[in-house]
């Protein structure tokens, strides 16, 4: 097959993407990961979230890691809106009372069963929080995006981000506390 | 600061939000249970970062690349029906698509037609048909456009070859 040449406005495009990617790259499979708690459709949406920041990459804007997270939250909704699991994704829940437990402690790397079992733990009572609070939860005591880039990612007010991680953390305490574990 | 202003503060603080960050630091320094609840939460936090590390596999970048770079040469077709609408446009276009993707599996040496290689995936998923592309090796494929049905928003480049 022919291969045809680059041009430099193609290969400026590869080139930035590429740029975009190393950036940016682990942060979103990691939040996408965690979101749907599956690594498959972390690694899909995450090529979803790339792709659709391509027009933009391309007018030339300057791509936050605001933009990229609502890219990659938008792909994971609509994948799952259409399969038909909005309930669960999109019911914000009440306040539930949650009892503050110790701190979780990690099994050193001689534990790795323990360690796997407290992961499925966090990720089921990840999977219970109403969806989001567990994407406002993962910006920003995971990936680390200050309250403003959150509310920008998220499309809410930033002080929607503080009320919401509030529930959040109480809610996840009391997932994993009813699991057995304590966070 | 009392006590239970610093807990009230804690988690804003830890997040970086805190506006008084030196009244906080100051009761820390102060206060032996606050501090111990600090480290606590500091402790939380790290198990939870460390817990939920996961890296992307490999070839995901590659993956990312060639998709955008089949998208810009349009050899990488995606069609998307919105629901309620369109219907027979689009299964239509799956028709045209499994007919081709037929015919270049009967006669794949013959180069006059797009050569699928990953598709195209017809399912009905929610109440709805929805038609995955494959990647077209040879030939660009053009689907027919159907104003008020199909836009060039539904009908968008995205990779498939799965």
């Amino acid at each position: 097959m022919i291969q045809a040449k680059k041009t430099g406005k193609e290969s400026g495009e590869r080139d930035a993407l590429a740029r975009l990617y190393h950036r940016h790259g682990a942060g979103i499979f990691r939040f996408l990961r965690s979101l749907t708690g599956d690594d498959e459709h972390a690694a899909e949406l995450c090529q979803e979230a790339f792709l659709s920041a391509l027009p933009a990459l391309r007018e030339g804007r300057e791509l936050g890691s605001a933009f990229l997270y609502r890219c990659a939250r938008n792909a994971a909704l609509s994948r799952l809106r259409k399969r038909g699991s909005e309930r669960r994704w999109l019911t914000l829940a009440g306040d539930e009372p949650g009892a503050p437990g110790k701190p979780l402690e990690l099994p050193g790397p001689d534990r790795e069963l323990e360690r796997r079992e407290l992961r499925a733990a966090l990720d089921a009572a990840l999977a219970d929080l109403p969806e989001p609070l567990r994407a406002v939860f993962l910006l920003v005591e995971v990936e680390g995006l200050s309250y403003l880039d959150t509310a920008e990612a998220l499309e809410v007010a930033p002080g929607t981000v503080a009320s919401r991680k509030h529930k959040a953390l109480k809610m996840l305490r009391e997932n994993l506390r009813r699991s057995g574990h304590a966070l | 600061m009392r006590c239970d202003e610093f807990a009230a503060l804690l988690e804003s603080w830890l997040d970086g939000e805190a506006a008084d960050g030196a009244a906080i630091e100051a009761h820390q320094a102060d206060c032996e249970s606050c501090a111990a609840l600090a480290d606590a939460r500091r402790a939380e936090r790290k198990a939870l970062r460390d817990l939920l590390e996961f890296a992307p596999p490999a070839g995901l970048r590659e993956e990312i690349l060639e998709r955008a770079e089949g998208e810009r040469t349009g050899k990488i077709v995606r069609l998307r029906i919105v629901r309620g609408k369109g219907r027979a446009w689009t299964l239509a276009a799956a028709v045209l698509l499994l007919a081709l993707g037929l015919a270049s599996l009967l006669d794949p040496n013959d180069g006059s037609l797009p050569r699928l290689t990953g598709g195209p995936v017809i399912v009905y998923l929610d109440g709805g048909w929805e038609v995955g592309g494959g990647i077209f090796e040879a030939g660009t494929l053009e689907l027919p456009a159907a104003p008020g049905h199909l836009s060039a928003d539904e009908l968008s480049a995205e990779g498939g070859s799965r």
